[in-house]
């Protein structure tokens, strides 16, 4: 798969940047895949090869061309010929946009900070790329609060709820839709939930 | 609800409970043999009581539980 955009533009409220991309697109890359990088707040775009993927982790670390951001007026630049074979694949990649000679300088701070993102390092942990909350009829109240408090502090990430996808006539397949985007799964524990599991277990069995 | 729990073991995602209420973790024994696994996680477990003024506290300690799984 090539020429993914991934938008960065969102940004957590200590202002790190936390990725636009959902949890399903990060998955479905593989390693020597060209990606663009877009950040629309800066105007930034650049190239990137992927360099390793951590499915568990929903990581995945990206090769920036660095010399390829510029301000947003891009220009397209012919594939140079001889590049290296991982450089080769970016910049014949369909989203692949070159620096014009002479273009804008490096804004390096924000290179900065994506490069935190994308590496991720113990010491720079990204935001959730997806939560997925469980609870029980009689939880509703606090699942709800949950969801709608974690959507708003976490932005960008999406947060789903079993009960809001599944409907009468609801297919499973939208929960397993959701929790394939999910790298957290949080469940609410009320006092009677265990009961509602062990009455289960009983008609099963 | 057990379904979607079953799945979230089976693909390995983290699972972050919060027992609310003075609810306990159920044990291995309590819990249908297919979640069963639920009661042994090494997870991050959230204590709750419910009132208007602990919300807060519960929004945030969630976002930290996040934040240390990740």
């Amino acid at each position: 798969m090539t020429g993914v955009e991934v938008d960065y533009n969102e940004r957590d409220d200590k202002g790190r940047v936390i990725g636009g991309v959902s949890a399903e697109q990060l998955l479905a890359l593989h390693e020597g895949d060209a990606v663009t990088l877009y950040d629309p707040v800066d105007h930034l775009s650049a190239d990137a090869t992927v360099a390793w993927i951590e499915a568990d982790a929903l990581a995945v670390g990206f090769d920036v061309d660095w010399t390829s951001f510029q301000d947003e007026d891009l220009s397209l630049e012919q594939p140079s010929a001889g590049a290296a074979s991982v450089e080769e694949s970016a910049r014949t990649s369909p989203g692949y946009e070159m620096a014009a000679p002479g273009a804008q300088t490096k804004p390096e701070k924000t290179l900065r900070q994506v490069r935190s993102w994308l590496r991720r390092t113990p010491d720079s942990k990204p935001s959730t790329p997806g939560v997925f909350i469980s609870y029980r009829h009689e939880d509703a109240d606090l699942g709800r609060m949950l969801r709608g408090q974690l959507a708003q502090r976490l932005a960008g990430t999406p947060v789903f709820t079993a009960l809001e996808i599944v409907r009468p006539g609801g297919d499973f397949a939208d929960i397993d839709s959701a929790l394939r985007s999910s790298a957290f799964f949080v469940v609410l524990i009320g006092p009677r939930w265990l009961g509602e599991e062990n009455k289960e277990k009983q008609s099963e069995s | 609800m057990r379904l979607e729990i079953r799945t979230a073991l089976e693909r390995s995602i983290p699972i972050i409970p919060i027992l609310i209420d003075g609810a306990q973790m159920p044990t291995r024994e309590q819990l249908p043999a297919d979640i069963s696994k639920l009661a042994q996680l090494n997870s991050i477990k959230v204590i709750y009581r419910r009132s208007e003024r602990n919300e807060r506290q519960l929004v945030a300690d969630v976002q930290q539980a996040l934040i240390s799984a990740a």
